[in-house]
């Protein structure tokens, strides 16, 4: 867990979150909470205040968050909730923590340069609509090498194609 | 008249899912005299939620990395996609605002011979319609108004939050783009728990759950009245159409609410024909609504005639 | 307010605004603008004038929740009890004139300009409620049935718009469930960052009244913490709870409207169990805070009394002079200076009062005579548009003329000789400490073995009884600092700094009092600004960085001071004398170039104080 102290260092994780006086105004706004009452933003921020953070990185629970910016927005302490909990959410993806809906969108971003490539069904769609050809989509070799930088240091790339680290996952 | 340019940036997901919405939009800016070019296919913005969870750095500088390329092209950039939008705003608040990220994505990006050029101008089509044209011009140009047709508007999250960063419109309460529905013809119903997420960015981590947020925000559409819903984000309009047929299957409620991208609605009003636009191509039928506005409505046929006749003769 | 009024030795001008002021403690001049009424004061209060008038604008006192004319008395109570007219509401039907027994109403009032002669000035400006429409999540004129405080005061008010009856605005049916939402726009960094205070105290009130009206209606306090730091107050809690007042923890992130009726739901985390909570509410009453009353901030311009970073004014020091200005003669009473309750705003209106008759029982006003002099020969506002000085001064002491010479007021000054450091020419120096003898104790300081001295220029109220403190706690420290005791930080000049290297220091200190205790409230800000560009100055001219340091130090951290002391005497140590020596022989030259300026001072020859 020594890298993992490390990560939480560099991005100043605790630092961030210290303001936070645990008013809750993140719980009653969150759009996951109210139907997951184990998603507790408020209770994420005080654990990262306390140093609980392996616990957390370990959880499911962080996956949750959708990014909606909301509790970030209405914080009366300005704490960007939201963001600590995308670093949280990085540090899981490096110790392999990541659901699998998530790992194969982003194994196809990195692959592919996209989120999503259009079927033929699209295609034949978008001719009807005399919509502008793709048909020859770019290779886009400058990102894929990129891409291939990014992770080639990162535990996350191995981790994420190393078998029993997705059996982990699975349990 | 202003001149308008701008490099069209579609996004992955409209790019790959939605044609009818990619129409819909270049009509509709082609009509205002909207310069589009293309912009340089430089792949996923990337996508603002996933990625940036799995790892900030990589998004940032894919990020940077994309806005370079396209800031070389010298043209301010349309984007149609809350996701898109709020990936390239952010990235240029986190660059401009902070040395250490600089550093670091011109670290990597240095890998492949290229380095961050900031002064990208972003725009989102929603905002741009409303700061540029306006509700009063869109109302001159209305040849077959959508009388009282009662729409729900959803802005999505990353049109309006965060609302210091990219302060268009109240988060809580976000009217703007109900006005230009109201120049439109519309009417704009009022739903509890307006400015909550659609759930859609979830849908890989618990589907139910996603759904369920769905569900209940187009419940509350429903039982407010509205007839339709517009959007102005393609991962709304997936989460709102395609899934909606998954929602009504699963809390045994029939939901029927056909969702429009803003600038459908619009295209339609300025008098474009509903199978030039491809509304068939919505899982959740649009087409009825439609034809029957057309039917009982009173807006005037002979406008849109005038157009279509005008349309051939180009 | 009628006892006073009918004072023999108070006057009250009502509709009356101060346009400017001159003068000092004891012989102030106030030039004051009476606004015209409309209505002499033969007023009877009669109401005719009430009836027949056609004008219906929201009244001001019942917060829009009832109508006025444009012929109206504030409230029923307000004094004086002549009405007045609203010259942007009143249409000129002349109705009122005609039905006037008493021919009290009269439009050809004007503006008068009045001057006073005072000795005294007391500002109980009082605070305005905080705009509840900011919180955009509570949909405060959004949704009908989400109130404010002092709305529902209003409607709880026997002689108000509702004859005391609790209603929802909407339908005006009677709330079975009301909802209160505390610290609204208080304690939030979004809004106002402080607290209020008297909102906790005023909804268990509100709360316990209704309770004893309503017995079966629902009230629920959401909350993040009840403050009842006074007399009574905890206890006046207990009575809450035990009347059965619900206390929900959390802050409420949103309110939202149900899918059908006008009945809302407080969407919070309810934190006893941790989880979140919609609580369905048919009234919502938003606690709201103060802000400073509209009209602070062009008063405190005209009276030159500075307003700290929420606009509230700004008292002379937070703890010690709570009821005085920075300017002698103004004292403060109530909420002017930040937020305060009915006995807290009581207590600081006495002592205010004391305050004041304290400058007016005495002919004459004895002062310090540490004050500054401006020289009008030197002056450089003569001939350029300078004012520098007046710009510095927290107290409004010096007063700047196109084309004049600055002039010093000495009953406002208070000594602390920011305005000396600043001066570009010079001109004004400060008595019993002017340059030639801060000079002189630099030289004094440094006449033997100078590079073995840490030379520390101190405040003097708090780094140099910080340094006593050290003494009296018997801390060890380097017996190689010497002390400069000026007044304040912002009396130290770059150029003092530059002298002591010029005659050999080794090590050089500033400092003086944190930033917030600053006993001139803004010198230790000059003093900083001053002196942050100070290591790269010396840098360039040749002399290591580390050689000086700025440090803010208070009355109580003697520890600081030996630490402090001891890490530069460290450095001092590291650095080696010979060293010191070279930087400093190489250095003279570039130093006595900076100091040219100084007459007097660089031809004399070292090590000679007294050549001087």
């Amino acid at each position: 867990m020594k890298a993992l102290r490390e990560f939480i260092k560099e991005r100043n994780i605790r630092r961030r979150a210290r303001a936070c006086y645990q008013c809750g105004s993140c719980v009653g706004g969150c759009p996951v909470g109210r139907w997951r009452e184990d998603f507790n933003p408020r209770r994420i921020v005080e654990m990262i205040v306390r140093d609980e953070l392996e616990e957390l990185v370990r959880s499911d629970i962080i996956w949750l968050c959708t990014a909606c910016f909301t509790c970030l927005d209405r914080c009366p302490q300005k704490i960007e909730v939201t963001e600590l909990i995308t670093q949280l959410k990085n540090a899981a993806a490096r110790i392999g923590n990541v659901p699998e809906g998530e790992r194969k969108k982003a194994r196809f971003i990195a692959e592919e340069g996209r989120s999503g490539k259009p079927v033929g069904k699209i295609l034949k769609q978008r001719a009807a609509l005399e919509l502008p050809d793709l048909g020859q989509d770019t290779e886009m070799t400058e990102l894929k090498e990129l891409m291939n930088i990014l992770y080639r240091e990162k535990t996350l790339h191995q981790e994420c194609s190393s078998s029993d680290e997705e059996e982990q996952v699975k349990d | 008249m202003d001149e308008w340019s701008y490099n069209l940036y579609t996004g992955c997901l409209i790019r790959s899912r939605f044609p009818h919405v990619e129409k819909s939009a270049r009509v509709v800016f082609r009509r205002l005299g909207v310069d589009l070019t293309e912009a340089a296919d430089v792949g996923c913005c990337p996508e603002p939620v996933g990625m940036r969870s799995m790892d900030e750095e990589a998004w940032l500088t894919v990020a940077a990395h994309n806005m370079s390329v396209l800031a070389s092209e010298g043209r301010p950039v349309m984007t149609l996609c809350n996701g898109c939008y709020s990936t390239f705003r952010e990235t240029e608040h986190l660059l401009s605002g902070n040395r250490h990220h600089r550093k670091v994505v011109n670290g990597h990006l240095a890998s492949i011979g290229r380095e961050y050029v900031p002064g990208l101008e972003v725009e989102h089509f929603a905002r741009f319609l409303y700061e540029k044209i306006g509700p009063r011009r869109l109302k001159e140009l209305v040849v077959s108004r959508l009388p009282g047709l009662k729409v729900a508007f959803h802005a999505g999250c990353h049109l309006v939050r965060p609302s210091d960063l990219l302060a268009f419109d109240d988060p809580e309460n976000p009217t703007k783009i109900e006005e230009l529905l109201r120049s439109l013809g519309a009417e704009v119903v009022d739903y509890p728990r307006k400015s909550l997420c659609c759930g859609f960015t979830i849908v890989g981590v618990d589907p139910d759950l996603s759904l369920k947020m769905g569900y209940e925000k187009l419940k509350n559409m429903k039982s407010s009245g509205a007839e339709a819903v517009v959007v102005v984000c393609p991962s709304c309009l997936q989460q709102f159409d395609m899934n909606q047929r998954q929602m009504e299957r699963k809390f045994e409620d029939k939901l029927e609410l056909p969702v429009f991208f803003l600038t459908e609605l619009i295209a339609l009003a300025l008098g474009e024909s509903p199978d030039s636009l491809g509304l068939a191509l919505h899982r959740t039928d649009a087409l009825s609504l439609v034809q029957a506005l057309w039917l009982n409505g009173d807006t005037s046929a002979e406008g849109i005639s005038q157009v279509h006749a005008a349309q051939a003769g180009e | 307010m009628v006892d006073a009024v009918r004072h023999p030795r108070i006057t009250l001008m009502t509709l009356t605004e101060i346009s400017s002021c001159s003068g000092y403690a004891g012989n102030f001049r106030v030039t004051l603008e009476k606004k015209p009424r409309y209505v002499e004061d033969t007023c009877n209060a009669c109401r005719d004038c009430i009836a027949v008038c056609p004008i219906k604008v929201p009244s001001e006192f019942n917060l829009g929740l009832a109508p006025r004319g444009a012929i109206y008395q504030p409230f029923s109570q307000a004094v004086p009890s002549t009405f007045l007219i609203d010259e942007t509401a009143c249409i000129h039907c002349y109705k009122c004139v005609d039905v006037c027994e008493k021919g009290a109403v009269n439009f050809s009032q004007k503006p008068e300009e009045i001057e006073v002669d005072v000795g005294a000035i007391v500002l109980a400006t009082g605070f305005d409620n905080f705009d509840a429409e900011a919180l955009t999540p509570y949909g405060y004129g959004r949704y009908g049935n989400v109130i404010t405080s002092m709305d529902v005061e209003r409607l709880l008010d026997p002689a108000g718009p509702s004859q005391g009856e609790l209603v929802c605005p909407s339908d005006l049916s009677t709330p079975k469930r009301i909802a209160f939402i505390q610290c609204a726009g208080s304690r939030d960094l979004n809004h106002n960052e402080y607290c209020s205070g008297y909102c906790c105290m005023a909804s268990l009130k509100t709360a316990i009244h209704m309770k004893d009206k309503y017995p079966d209606a629902e009230i629920a306090i959401f909350y993040m913490d009840i403050r009842t730091p006074s007399k009574g107050y905890e206890e006046f809690f207990r009575r809450a709870r035990e009347a059965g007042v619900l206390f929900i923890q959390g802050k409420p992130s949103e309110v939202a409207p149900a899918a059908s009726g006008d009945s809302l739901f407080v969407c919070s985390e309810d934190r006893s169990f941790g989880r979140p909570v919609q609580w369905n509410a048919d009234l919502v009453v938003l606690a709201i805070g103060a802000v400073p009353s509209a009209g602070t901030e062009e008063l405190s311009s005209r009276l030159v009394v500075g307003l700290d970073e929420n606009g509230f004014f700004r008292e002379h020091h937070p703890k010690l002079r709570p009821i005085d200005s920075p300017t002698d003669g103004v004292f403060f009473a109530g909420a002017a200076c930040g937020p305060k309750d009915i006995p807290y705003s009581v207590a600081q209106g006495s002592a205010a009062a004391a305050r004041a008759s304290r400058v007016l029982m005495n002919d004459r006003l004895v002062i310090e005579p540490i004050v500054a002099q401006a020289e009008p020969t030197l002056c450089r506002n003569v001939t350029h548009k300078c004012g520098i000085c007046a710009k510095r001064c927290p107290f409004g002491a010096i007063q700047v003329e196109p084309g004049q010479p600055a002039r010093v007021i000495p009953a406002k000054c208070m000594g602390c000789g920011t305005c000396v450091a600043e001066c570009p020419t010079g001109a004004i120096t400060q008595a019993h400490f002017n340059d030639l003898q801060i000079y002189t104790q630099i030289r004094s300081y440094l006449s033997e073995r100078p590079e073995d001295k840490i030379l520390a220029f101190m405040c003097w109220w708090c780094s140099y009884p910080g340094a006593d403190n050290a003494g009296v706690n018997h801390l060890h420290y380097a017996a190689s600092s010497r002390g400069i005791r000026v007044m304040c930080a912002g009396r130290i000049k770059r150029e003092f700094v530059y002298e002591a290297f010029r005659c050999g220091a080794g090590m050089v200190l500033v400092s003086g009092c944190h930033p917030q205790d600053c006993h001139y409230l803004t010198g230790q800000h000059w003093a900083e600004r001053r002196m942050n560009s100070m290591p790269d100055r010396l840098e360039r001219l040749g002399i290591s960085r580390e050689r000086f340091r700025v440090e803010w130090i208070s009355a109580a951290e003697g520890r600081k001071y030996a630490r402090v002391i001891n890490e530069m005497d460290d450095t001092l140590k590291e650095l080696g004398r010979v060293r010191i020596r070279q930087e400093n022989e190489a250095v003279r030259p570039g130093l006595e170039k900076k100091l040219i300026r100084v007459p007097d001072i660089v031809c004399a020859p070292l090590g000679h104080a007294e050549a001087i």
